[in-house]
Protein backbone atom coordinates (compact mmCIF):
# COMPACT_ATOMS: atom_id res chain seq x y z
CA UNK A 1 0.00 0.00 0.00
CA UNK A 2 1.09 3.28 -0.79
CA UNK A 3 1.57 5.84 2.31
CA UNK A 4 -1.70 7.83 2.06
CA UNK A 5 -3.60 4.60 1.01
CA UNK A 6 -2.34 3.10 4.66
CA UNK A 7 -4.12 6.10 6.56
CA UNK A 8 -6.98 7.17 4.45
CA UNK A 9 -10.11 6.83 6.15
CA UNK A 10 -13.64 5.90 4.62
CA UNK A 11 -15.42 9.20 5.25
CA UNK A 12 -18.97 7.56 3.85
CA UNK A 13 -19.34 4.20 5.53
CA UNK A 14 -17.13 4.38 8.11
CA UNK A 15 -18.66 7.32 10.18
CA UNK A 16 -21.76 5.75 9.70
CA UNK A 17 -20.59 2.62 11.91
CA UNK A 18 -20.59 1.91 15.46
CA UNK A 19 -16.93 2.42 15.93
CA UNK A 20 -17.42 5.59 13.97
CA UNK A 21 -19.10 7.37 16.68
CA UNK A 22 -15.98 6.91 18.90
CA UNK A 23 -13.96 9.98 18.63
CA UNK A 24 -10.27 8.88 16.98
CA UNK A 25 -8.33 10.42 20.14
CA UNK A 26 -10.61 8.21 22.13
CA UNK A 27 -8.23 5.48 20.95
CA UNK A 28 -5.67 6.94 19.27
CA UNK A 29 -4.96 9.92 21.39
CA UNK A 30 -3.03 12.78 19.87
CA UNK A 31 -4.60 16.03 19.85
CA UNK A 32 -8.14 16.77 17.71
CA UNK A 33 -8.02 20.40 17.59
CA UNK A 34 -4.57 20.96 16.40
CA UNK A 35 -4.23 22.08 12.78
CA UNK A 36 -0.66 20.82 12.47
CA UNK A 37 0.62 17.52 12.07
CA UNK A 38 2.94 17.26 14.11
CA UNK A 39 0.91 18.77 17.53
CA UNK A 40 -1.65 16.54 16.64
CA UNK A 41 0.28 13.56 16.16
CA UNK A 42 1.69 14.26 19.35
CA UNK A 43 1.50 11.23 21.75
CA UNK A 44 -0.48 9.36 18.62
CA UNK A 45 -0.74 5.53 19.73
CA UNK A 46 -0.50 3.85 15.94
CA UNK A 47 -2.06 0.72 17.18
CA UNK A 48 -4.22 1.31 20.42
CA UNK A 49 -5.34 -2.18 20.26
CA UNK A 50 -2.02 -3.34 21.53
CA UNK A 51 -3.37 -2.38 24.92
CA UNK A 52 -6.64 -4.15 24.10
CA UNK A 53 -7.87 -4.20 27.63
CA UNK A 54 -8.30 -0.08 27.76
CA UNK A 55 -9.42 0.01 23.70
CA UNK A 56 -11.31 -3.31 22.34
CA UNK A 57 -11.77 -4.81 25.64
CA UNK A 58 -14.16 -2.29 26.96
CA UNK A 59 -16.42 -3.31 24.76
CA UNK A 60 -15.78 -6.61 23.72
CA UNK A 61 -14.54 -8.15 27.14
CA UNK A 62 -15.41 -11.96 26.04
CA UNK A 63 -13.00 -11.85 23.69
CA UNK A 64 -10.07 -9.90 25.27
CA UNK A 65 -10.64 -12.06 28.86
CA UNK A 66 -9.18 -15.22 26.56
CA UNK A 67 -5.85 -13.44 25.14
CA UNK A 68 -3.87 -15.40 27.61
CA UNK A 69 -4.90 -18.47 25.55
CA UNK A 70 -5.16 -16.66 22.54
CA UNK A 71 -1.44 -17.75 20.39
CA UNK A 72 -1.66 -15.05 18.34
CA UNK A 73 -0.98 -12.95 21.07
CA UNK A 74 1.03 -15.33 23.63
CA UNK A 75 3.06 -16.63 21.05
CA UNK A 76 3.15 -19.76 23.71
CA UNK A 77 4.05 -22.21 20.76
CA UNK A 78 7.60 -20.68 20.45
CA UNK A 79 8.34 -20.63 23.88
CA UNK A 80 6.80 -24.60 24.56
CA UNK A 81 9.07 -25.40 21.61
CA UNK A 82 12.26 -23.28 22.81
CA UNK A 83 12.02 -24.48 26.46
CA UNK A 84 11.54 -27.94 25.13
CA UNK A 85 15.13 -27.69 23.10
CA UNK A 86 16.90 -25.38 25.36
CA UNK A 87 19.66 -25.64 28.35
CA UNK A 88 19.01 -24.79 32.00
CA UNK A 89 19.81 -21.27 31.95
CA UNK A 90 19.61 -20.36 28.40
CA UNK A 91 16.36 -17.98 29.11
CA UNK A 92 17.79 -14.53 29.54
CA UNK A 93 19.91 -15.00 25.97
CA UNK A 94 16.95 -16.98 24.02
CA UNK A 95 14.33 -14.39 25.31
CA UNK A 96 16.63 -11.67 23.62
CA UNK A 97 16.77 -13.52 20.81
CA UNK A 98 12.89 -14.01 20.81
CA UNK A 99 12.13 -10.00 21.07
CA UNK A 100 14.86 -9.49 18.60
CA UNK A 101 13.08 -11.82 15.96
CA UNK A 102 10.24 -13.76 16.87
CA UNK A 103 8.33 -11.19 18.56
CA UNK A 104 7.21 -9.66 15.37
CA UNK A 105 4.91 -12.45 14.58
CA UNK A 106 2.39 -11.49 17.34
CA UNK A 107 -0.84 -10.26 16.28
CA UNK A 108 -3.22 -7.57 17.71
CA UNK A 109 -6.92 -7.37 17.28
CA UNK A 110 -6.62 -4.32 15.07
CA UNK A 111 -3.86 -5.96 13.09
CA UNK A 112 -6.57 -8.94 12.13
CA UNK A 113 -9.91 -6.71 11.99
CA UNK A 114 -8.59 -2.95 11.01
CA UNK A 115 -5.51 -3.22 9.21
CA UNK A 116 -2.80 -5.57 7.98
CA UNK A 117 -0.25 -6.72 10.15
CA UNK A 118 2.69 -4.47 10.97
CA UNK A 119 4.45 -7.83 10.28
CA UNK A 120 3.94 -6.68 6.42
CA UNK A 121 3.93 -2.84 6.85
CA UNK A 122 0.54 -2.29 7.82
CA UNK A 123 -1.95 -0.06 6.52
CA UNK A 124 -5.67 0.28 7.02
CA UNK A 125 -7.48 -2.72 4.81
CA UNK A 126 -11.04 -0.78 3.92
CA UNK A 127 -10.27 2.74 5.42
CA UNK A 128 -10.76 1.72 8.95
CA UNK A 129 -13.70 -0.04 8.69
CA UNK A 130 -13.97 -3.04 11.11
CA UNK A 131 -13.86 -6.24 9.60
CA UNK A 132 -15.61 -8.74 11.54
CA UNK A 133 -14.11 -11.41 9.21
CA UNK A 134 -10.28 -10.52 8.52
CA UNK A 135 -9.33 -10.47 4.73
CA UNK A 136 -7.98 -13.50 3.51
CA UNK A 137 -5.00 -12.34 1.85
CA UNK A 138 -4.92 -8.66 3.54
CA UNK A 139 -4.41 -10.54 7.05
CA UNK A 140 -4.71 -14.04 7.45
CA UNK A 141 -2.17 -15.04 4.50
CA UNK A 142 0.10 -11.72 5.08
CA UNK A 143 1.72 -13.92 7.60
CA UNK A 144 0.57 -17.07 7.05
CA UNK A 145 1.87 -16.88 3.35
CA UNK A 146 5.21 -18.73 2.34
CA UNK A 147 3.44 -22.19 3.91
CA UNK A 148 -0.41 -22.21 4.41
CA UNK A 149 -0.96 -19.14 1.46
CA UNK A 150 0.92 -20.40 -1.00
CA UNK A 151 -0.35 -24.10 -0.95
CA UNK A 152 -4.37 -23.56 -0.07
CA UNK A 153 -4.17 -20.75 -3.14
CA UNK A 154 -2.15 -23.10 -5.63
CA UNK A 155 1.04 -20.55 -5.91
CA UNK A 156 3.64 -23.32 -6.14
CA UNK A 157 3.96 -24.52 -9.65
CA UNK A 158 2.52 -27.23 -11.45
CA UNK A 159 0.49 -27.49 -7.98
CA UNK A 160 -3.09 -27.63 -7.57
CA UNK A 161 -5.19 -25.04 -4.85
CA UNK A 162 -6.82 -26.57 -2.40
CA UNK A 163 -9.81 -28.13 -3.04
CA UNK A 164 -11.44 -26.10 0.08
CA UNK A 165 -10.39 -23.00 -2.12
CA UNK A 166 -10.61 -23.95 -6.02
CA UNK A 167 -14.22 -25.96 -5.86
CA UNK A 168 -15.55 -24.67 -2.83
CA UNK A 169 -14.43 -21.14 -2.44
CA UNK A 170 -13.63 -21.05 1.25
CA UNK A 171 -11.60 -19.14 3.10
CA UNK A 172 -9.33 -19.79 5.94
CA UNK A 173 -12.75 -18.42 8.63
CA UNK A 174 -14.84 -21.17 7.21
CA UNK A 175 -12.52 -23.73 9.25
CA UNK A 176 -11.01 -21.71 11.50
CA UNK A 177 -13.42 -19.29 13.56
CA UNK A 178 -13.25 -16.97 16.36
CA UNK A 179 -13.03 -19.16 19.34
CA UNK A 180 -9.86 -20.70 17.88
CA UNK A 181 -8.17 -17.74 16.28
CA UNK A 182 -9.01 -15.59 19.82
CA UNK A 183 -8.57 -18.59 22.12
CA UNK A 184 -10.77 -20.19 24.26
CA UNK A 185 -11.43 -20.29 27.86
CA UNK A 186 -9.99 -23.18 29.93
CA UNK A 187 -13.56 -23.92 31.75
CA UNK A 188 -15.69 -26.16 29.95
CA UNK A 189 -18.82 -24.39 31.84
CA UNK A 190 -17.89 -21.38 30.17
CA UNK A 191 -19.58 -22.36 27.32
CA UNK A 192 -21.22 -25.86 27.92
CA UNK A 193 -23.57 -24.39 30.74
CA UNK A 194 -24.76 -27.12 31.98
CA UNK A 195 -22.98 -29.99 34.02
CA UNK A 196 -20.81 -32.22 33.80
CA UNK A 197 -17.60 -29.74 33.97
CA UNK A 198 -14.16 -30.06 34.07
CA UNK A 199 -11.21 -28.22 33.11
CA UNK A 200 -8.89 -28.66 30.25
CA UNK A 201 -5.07 -28.01 29.57
CA UNK A 202 -4.88 -24.75 27.35
CA UNK A 203 -3.79 -25.26 24.15
CA UNK A 204 0.18 -24.45 24.09
CA UNK A 205 0.81 -24.91 20.95
CA UNK A 206 -1.07 -24.69 17.38
CA UNK A 207 -1.35 -28.80 17.33
CA UNK A 208 -1.82 -28.32 21.23
CA UNK A 209 -5.36 -29.85 22.80
CA UNK A 210 -8.29 -30.09 20.86
CA UNK A 211 -7.75 -30.77 17.62
CA UNK A 212 -9.41 -27.73 15.62
CA UNK A 213 -10.23 -27.39 12.78
CA UNK A 214 -10.45 -31.15 11.82
CA UNK A 215 -11.74 -32.28 8.82
CA UNK A 216 -14.44 -35.06 10.10
CA UNK A 217 -16.35 -32.46 11.82
CA UNK A 218 -17.58 -31.79 7.88
CA UNK A 219 -16.37 -35.41 6.73
CA UNK A 220 -18.53 -37.20 8.81
CA UNK A 221 -19.32 -40.18 6.50
CA UNK A 222 -15.61 -40.44 5.43
CA UNK A 223 -14.54 -40.63 9.05
CA UNK A 224 -16.41 -43.48 9.93
CA UNK A 225 -15.14 -45.31 6.92
CA UNK A 226 -18.96 -45.42 5.97
CA UNK A 227 -19.86 -43.80 2.82
CA UNK A 228 -18.30 -46.63 0.37
CA UNK A 229 -15.08 -45.75 0.00
CA UNK A 230 -12.85 -48.84 0.47
CA UNK A 231 -9.67 -46.85 2.01
CA UNK A 232 -12.22 -44.86 4.77
CA UNK A 233 -13.20 -47.82 5.61
CA UNK A 234 -9.17 -49.62 5.84
CA UNK A 235 -7.76 -46.02 6.93
CA UNK A 236 -9.76 -44.03 8.79
CA UNK A 237 -8.67 -44.76 11.83
CA UNK A 238 -4.98 -44.87 11.31
CA UNK A 239 -4.15 -42.01 9.04
CA UNK A 240 -4.38 -38.44 9.16
CA UNK A 241 -6.90 -37.14 6.27
CA UNK A 242 -3.88 -35.60 4.78
CA UNK A 243 -1.71 -38.48 4.73
CA UNK A 244 -3.87 -39.46 1.39
CA UNK A 245 -5.64 -36.16 0.36
CA UNK A 246 -2.56 -33.79 0.72
CA UNK A 247 -0.26 -32.98 -2.21
CA UNK A 248 3.23 -31.55 -1.96
CA UNK A 249 4.17 -28.86 0.30
CA UNK A 250 6.94 -26.47 1.63
CA UNK A 251 9.83 -27.80 4.31
CA UNK A 252 12.65 -25.31 5.31
CA UNK A 253 15.94 -25.57 5.84
CA UNK A 254 18.54 -24.32 8.34
CA UNK A 255 17.55 -21.31 9.96
CA UNK A 256 20.18 -18.70 11.61
CA UNK A 257 19.38 -15.25 13.47
CA UNK A 258 21.20 -12.44 14.12
CA UNK A 259 22.44 -8.75 14.27
CA UNK A 260 23.66 -7.25 11.11
CA UNK A 261 26.65 -5.69 12.09
CA UNK A 262 26.08 -2.57 9.01
CA UNK A 263 22.31 -1.73 10.18
CA UNK A 264 21.94 -2.83 13.38
CA UNK A 265 18.92 -4.48 12.56
CA UNK A 266 17.71 -8.09 13.56
CA UNK A 267 17.93 -11.07 10.53
CA UNK A 268 17.43 -14.23 9.46
CA UNK A 269 18.79 -16.39 6.70
CA UNK A 270 17.38 -19.92 6.08
CA UNK A 271 19.46 -22.50 3.72
CA UNK A 272 16.45 -23.31 1.38
CA UNK A 273 12.91 -24.04 1.47
CA UNK A 274 12.20 -26.69 -1.10
CA UNK A 275 8.45 -28.67 -1.90
CA UNK A 276 8.26 -32.37 -0.10
CA UNK A 277 5.59 -34.64 1.12
CA UNK A 278 6.80 -37.29 3.99
CA UNK A 279 5.11 -39.47 6.09
CA UNK A 280 5.98 -40.51 9.03
CA UNK A 281 4.94 -41.58 12.40
CA UNK A 282 2.42 -39.56 14.83
CA UNK A 283 4.47 -37.36 17.32
CA UNK A 284 1.60 -35.98 18.66
CA UNK A 285 -0.26 -39.57 19.54
CA UNK A 286 -3.16 -38.55 21.21
CA UNK A 287 -7.16 -39.58 22.17
CA UNK A 288 -7.32 -36.37 19.80
CA UNK A 289 -5.16 -37.40 17.29
CA UNK A 290 -4.98 -41.00 17.20
CA UNK A 291 -3.27 -41.66 14.10
CA UNK A 292 -0.54 -43.84 13.23
CA UNK A 293 0.87 -42.07 10.41
CA UNK A 294 0.55 -38.44 9.97
CA UNK A 295 2.24 -35.72 7.28
CA UNK A 296 5.60 -34.69 8.20
CA UNK A 297 7.06 -31.10 7.42
CA UNK A 298 10.79 -30.14 8.19
CA UNK A 299 11.34 -27.01 10.30
CA UNK A 300 14.38 -24.88 9.79
CA UNK A 301 15.59 -24.88 13.21
CA UNK A 302 18.76 -26.09 13.26
CA UNK A 303 21.54 -26.72 16.15
CA UNK A 304 22.94 -23.69 15.45
CA UNK A 305 20.19 -21.16 14.90
CA UNK A 306 20.70 -19.19 17.68
CA UNK A 307 24.29 -19.53 17.99
CA UNK A 308 24.67 -15.67 17.57
CA UNK A 309 23.03 -15.45 21.14
CA UNK A 310 25.09 -17.75 22.70
CA UNK A 311 26.99 -21.05 22.91
CA UNK A 312 24.76 -24.39 22.71
CA UNK A 313 21.65 -22.34 23.57
CA UNK A 314 19.61 -26.01 21.90
CA UNK A 315 21.64 -28.33 24.15
CA UNK A 316 18.67 -30.68 24.15
CA UNK A 317 17.75 -30.56 20.99
CA UNK A 318 16.92 -33.77 20.10
CA UNK A 319 13.92 -33.18 22.50
CA UNK A 320 11.87 -32.47 19.70
CA UNK A 321 11.39 -33.91 16.01
CA UNK A 322 12.57 -31.40 13.22
CA UNK A 323 10.39 -33.43 11.13
CA UNK A 324 7.42 -31.96 12.06
CA UNK A 325 3.23 -32.67 12.42
CA UNK A 326 2.13 -31.18 9.73
CA UNK A 327 -1.80 -30.70 7.97
CA UNK A 328 -0.83 -29.07 4.65
CA UNK A 329 -3.63 -26.40 3.43
CA UNK A 330 -3.27 -28.44 -0.24
CA UNK A 331 -6.15 -30.86 0.04
CA UNK A 332 -7.40 -32.99 -3.38
CA UNK A 333 -9.85 -35.62 -3.64
CA UNK A 334 -7.08 -37.49 -5.70
CA UNK A 335 -3.95 -37.26 -5.30
CA UNK A 336 -1.10 -39.61 -6.62
CA UNK A 337 -0.21 -41.47 -3.22
CA UNK A 338 -3.98 -42.18 -2.94
CA UNK A 339 -5.09 -42.84 -6.69
CA UNK A 340 -4.87 -46.88 -5.84
CA UNK A 341 -3.81 -48.94 -2.81
CA UNK A 342 -0.67 -49.74 -4.87
CA UNK A 343 0.21 -46.39 -5.25
CA UNK A 344 1.53 -45.99 -1.47
CA UNK A 345 1.69 -49.81 -0.74
CA UNK A 346 4.40 -49.88 -2.98
CA UNK A 347 5.96 -46.61 -2.49
CA UNK A 348 8.65 -45.62 -0.48
CA UNK A 349 9.46 -42.82 -1.41
CA UNK A 350 6.28 -41.24 0.18
CA UNK A 351 7.63 -41.99 3.67
CA UNK A 352 10.21 -40.46 5.95
CA UNK A 353 12.90 -43.13 6.02
CA UNK A 354 16.41 -43.22 7.71
CA UNK A 355 17.76 -42.76 4.65
CA UNK A 356 16.04 -39.08 4.40
CA UNK A 357 17.21 -37.34 7.45
CA UNK A 358 19.89 -35.77 8.18
CA UNK A 359 22.36 -37.60 10.45
CA UNK A 360 22.88 -34.48 12.96
CA UNK A 361 19.33 -34.87 12.87
CA UNK A 362 18.61 -38.26 13.45
CA UNK A 363 18.41 -38.31 17.06
CA UNK A 364 15.60 -36.12 17.19
CA UNK A 365 13.57 -37.86 14.58
CA UNK A 366 13.84 -41.14 15.73
CA UNK A 367 10.15 -41.42 16.65
CA UNK A 368 8.67 -39.92 13.54
CA UNK A 369 11.32 -42.25 11.19
CA UNK A 370 9.23 -44.96 9.52
CA UNK A 371 11.54 -48.63 9.60
CA UNK A 372 12.01 -50.21 6.84
CA UNK A 373 10.31 -52.79 8.21
CA UNK A 374 7.31 -51.16 8.95
CA UNK A 375 6.71 -49.64 4.93
CA UNK A 376 3.29 -51.02 3.95
CA UNK A 377 3.88 -53.18 0.73
CA UNK A 378 1.85 -56.11 -0.86
CA UNK A 379 1.12 -58.49 1.67
CA UNK A 380 -0.42 -55.67 3.69
CA UNK A 381 -2.95 -56.30 1.26
CA UNK A 382 -3.53 -59.38 0.81
CA UNK A 383 -6.66 -61.78 2.98
CA UNK A 384 -9.14 -59.27 2.78
CA UNK A 385 -12.12 -61.23 2.78
CA UNK A 386 -14.19 -58.28 1.32
CA UNK A 387 -12.50 -58.77 -2.38
CA UNK A 388 -11.96 -62.07 -3.89
CA UNK A 389 -11.28 -60.81 -7.16
CA UNK A 390 -8.02 -58.66 -5.57
CA UNK A 391 -6.91 -61.86 -3.54
CA UNK A 392 -6.71 -63.38 -6.69
CA UNK A 393 -4.59 -60.93 -8.61
CA UNK A 394 -2.10 -60.88 -5.88
CA UNK A 395 -2.42 -64.44 -4.13
CA UNK A 396 0.04 -65.89 -7.09
CA UNK A 397 2.52 -63.26 -7.03
CA UNK A 398 4.13 -61.78 -3.61
CA UNK A 399 6.87 -61.65 -6.18
CA UNK A 400 5.62 -57.88 -7.32
CA UNK A 401 5.64 -58.89 -10.95
CA UNK A 402 4.77 -55.89 -13.16
CA UNK A 403 1.68 -57.66 -14.46
CA UNK A 404 0.08 -58.72 -11.41
CA UNK A 405 0.62 -55.48 -9.63
CA UNK A 406 -0.40 -53.20 -12.66
CA UNK A 407 -3.97 -55.66 -12.79
CA UNK A 408 -4.23 -55.28 -9.44
CA UNK A 409 -3.69 -51.65 -9.08
CA UNK A 410 -5.78 -51.51 -12.01
CA UNK A 411 -8.74 -53.40 -10.10
CA UNK A 412 -8.47 -51.70 -6.94
CA UNK A 413 -8.58 -48.02 -8.68
CA UNK A 414 -11.70 -49.08 -10.83
CA UNK A 415 -13.08 -50.39 -7.49
CA UNK A 416 -12.59 -47.00 -5.62
CA UNK A 417 -13.42 -44.95 -8.41
CA UNK A 418 -16.50 -47.35 -8.38
CA UNK A 419 -17.20 -46.21 -4.76
CA UNK A 420 -16.41 -42.65 -4.96
CA UNK A 421 -19.07 -42.05 -7.89
CA UNK A 422 -21.17 -43.92 -5.85
CA UNK A 423 -20.72 -41.28 -2.90
CA UNK A 424 -21.48 -38.24 -5.40
CA UNK B 1 -26.63 -16.51 36.08
CA UNK B 2 -25.14 -17.16 32.29
CA UNK B 3 -27.49 -19.75 31.99
CA UNK B 4 -30.50 -17.58 32.84
CA UNK B 5 -28.57 -14.63 30.32
CA UNK B 6 -28.24 -16.53 27.42
CA UNK B 7 -32.15 -17.83 27.96
CA UNK B 8 -32.94 -14.21 28.26
CA UNK B 9 -31.06 -13.41 24.96
CA UNK B 10 -32.70 -16.35 23.36
CA UNK B 11 -35.89 -15.14 24.12
CA UNK B 12 -35.54 -11.38 23.33
CA UNK B 13 -34.29 -12.78 19.77
CA UNK B 14 -37.23 -14.75 19.23
CA UNK B 15 -39.77 -11.92 19.84
CA UNK B 16 -37.56 -9.57 17.84
CA UNK B 17 -37.49 -11.53 15.14
CA UNK B 18 -41.79 -12.46 15.52
CA UNK B 19 -42.31 -8.60 15.75
CA UNK B 20 -39.82 -8.17 12.49
CA UNK B 21 -41.67 -10.90 10.75
CA UNK B 22 -45.63 -9.38 11.78
CA UNK B 23 -44.29 -5.72 10.85
CA UNK B 24 -43.28 -6.79 7.24
CA UNK B 25 -46.83 -8.54 7.11
CA UNK B 26 -48.19 -5.51 7.99
CA UNK B 27 -46.33 -3.42 5.48
CA UNK B 28 -47.29 -6.12 3.20
CA UNK B 29 -51.10 -5.79 3.96
CA UNK B 30 -51.12 -2.44 3.98
CA UNK B 31 -49.65 -1.66 0.76
CA UNK B 32 -52.08 -0.09 -1.14
CA UNK B 33 -52.53 2.03 1.61
CA UNK B 34 -48.75 3.33 1.15
CA UNK B 35 -49.21 3.56 -2.45
CA UNK B 36 -52.68 5.86 -1.85
CA UNK B 37 -50.08 7.92 0.51
CA UNK B 38 -47.31 8.51 -1.99
CA UNK B 39 -49.94 9.46 -4.59
CA UNK B 40 -51.17 12.01 -2.63
CA UNK B 41 -47.87 13.12 -1.47
CA UNK B 42 -47.23 13.10 -5.47
CA UNK B 43 -50.11 15.14 -6.50
CA UNK B 44 -50.82 17.58 -3.73
CA UNK B 45 -47.61 19.52 -4.93
CA UNK B 46 -48.71 19.09 -8.83
CA UNK B 47 -51.97 20.91 -7.35
CA UNK B 48 -50.96 23.12 -5.83
CA UNK B 49 -47.92 24.09 -8.90
CA UNK B 50 -50.63 23.80 -11.21
CA UNK B 51 -52.77 26.46 -9.25
CA UNK B 52 -50.25 28.67 -8.81
CA UNK B 53 -49.21 28.85 -12.43
CA UNK B 54 -52.76 29.86 -13.59
CA UNK B 55 -52.64 32.55 -10.57
CA UNK B 56 -49.59 34.70 -11.80
CA UNK B 57 -46.13 34.72 -11.73
CA UNK B 58 -45.58 36.17 -8.50
CA UNK B 59 -47.32 32.98 -6.92
CA UNK B 60 -45.99 30.58 -9.02
CA UNK B 61 -42.64 31.36 -7.52
CA UNK B 62 -43.77 30.09 -4.31
CA UNK B 63 -45.37 27.05 -5.11
CA UNK B 64 -41.66 26.12 -6.89
CA UNK B 65 -40.70 26.88 -3.73
CA UNK B 66 -42.31 24.20 -1.75
CA UNK B 67 -41.53 21.76 -5.12
CA UNK B 68 -37.68 22.23 -4.67
CA UNK B 69 -38.70 21.49 -0.28
CA UNK B 70 -40.03 17.93 -0.67
CA UNK B 71 -37.24 16.77 -3.10
CA UNK B 72 -34.94 18.18 -1.04
CA UNK B 73 -36.28 16.16 1.72
CA UNK B 74 -36.94 13.25 -0.18
CA UNK B 75 -33.56 13.36 -1.17
CA UNK B 76 -31.39 14.34 1.86
CA UNK B 77 -31.24 10.34 3.94
CA UNK B 78 -29.87 8.58 0.88
CA UNK B 79 -27.78 11.50 -0.19
CA UNK B 80 -24.35 10.36 1.20
CA UNK B 81 -22.11 13.78 2.03
CA UNK B 82 -18.66 13.78 0.28
CA UNK B 83 -16.60 14.78 3.16
CA UNK B 84 -17.36 15.13 7.22
CA UNK B 85 -17.70 19.00 6.87
CA UNK B 86 -20.36 18.98 4.82
CA UNK B 87 -21.94 16.29 7.04
CA UNK B 88 -21.22 18.54 10.11
CA UNK B 89 -23.05 20.97 7.58
CA UNK B 90 -26.26 19.25 6.80
CA UNK B 91 -29.30 20.22 8.65
CA UNK B 92 -32.27 17.60 8.70
CA UNK B 93 -32.70 15.39 11.13
CA UNK B 94 -30.97 12.53 9.10
CA UNK B 95 -28.81 9.90 10.56
CA UNK B 96 -25.62 11.82 9.61
CA UNK B 97 -26.59 14.19 11.56
CA UNK B 98 -27.39 12.39 14.88
CA UNK B 99 -23.81 10.87 14.13
CA UNK B 100 -22.16 14.16 13.86
CA UNK B 101 -23.57 15.06 17.21
CA UNK B 102 -22.19 12.12 18.36
CA UNK B 103 -18.60 12.47 17.84
CA UNK B 104 -17.47 15.97 17.45
CA UNK B 105 -15.68 17.11 13.77
CA UNK B 106 -11.96 16.40 14.62
CA UNK B 107 -9.14 17.84 12.19
CA UNK B 108 -7.96 14.19 12.51
CA UNK B 109 -11.36 13.37 9.75
CA UNK B 110 -10.64 16.19 7.67
CA UNK B 111 -7.08 15.08 7.19
CA UNK B 112 -7.31 11.56 6.67
CA UNK B 113 -10.55 11.33 4.40
CA UNK B 114 -8.61 13.63 2.20
CA UNK B 115 -6.20 11.63 -0.18
CA UNK B 116 -4.32 14.67 -1.77
CA UNK B 117 -3.88 16.31 1.67
CA UNK B 118 -2.68 12.89 2.90
CA UNK B 119 -0.03 12.79 -0.64
CA UNK B 120 0.91 16.47 -0.26
CA UNK B 121 1.41 16.03 4.01
CA UNK B 122 3.02 12.22 4.25
CA UNK B 123 6.24 12.06 5.18
CA UNK B 124 9.06 10.07 3.41
CA UNK B 125 8.96 6.75 3.73
CA UNK B 126 12.33 5.01 5.01
CA UNK B 127 13.45 2.91 3.19
CA UNK B 128 14.11 -0.44 4.96
CA UNK B 129 16.85 -2.77 3.05
CA UNK B 130 16.21 -6.14 4.32
CA UNK B 131 18.75 -8.24 4.79
CA UNK B 132 16.97 -11.21 5.47
CA UNK B 133 18.21 -14.27 2.69
CA UNK B 134 15.67 -17.34 2.15
CA UNK B 135 12.07 -17.97 2.86
CA UNK B 136 10.71 -16.55 6.42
Amino acid sequence: LEPWEKVLVDSEVYPETVHGQIACVECHLGDDTAEEKAVAHEGLIHNPSNEPEATCGECHPNVVEVNDQNLHITLEGYHVMLDARSRVGAQDELQTMFNNHCNDCHSSCGECHVSQPDLVGGGLVSGHMFNRTPSMTQNCTACHGSRIGNEFLGKHEGLKPDVHFSQGRMTCVDCHDGAQMHGESSQCQDCHTTPPSSEVPPKDHMYGGVQQPRCETCHVNQSLGDDGIRMHEQHSGDLSCEVCHSIEYTSCDGCHVAISETTGNPFYATDGSYLSFAIGKNPLKSYDRPYEYVTLRHVPVDHESFAFYGDNLLENFEALPTWKYTTPHNIQRVTPQAETCIACHTNPDLFLTSDKVAPEEFEANLFVIVGEDELPTLDDLRGDPRDAARDSLLGNSVDNTQDNTESADSALSDSSTDSQSDNN
Amino acid sequence: VKYFTGRLDQAARLIFEVKKESTLKQIRNQGSTWLYYLILLLAVPALLAGLAGCAGNEASSTGNDDVSEVSEVALEPTAAPATPTDEAIATADSEEVIVAEAVEPSTCFDCHTDKDLLIATADPEEEVISENEGEG
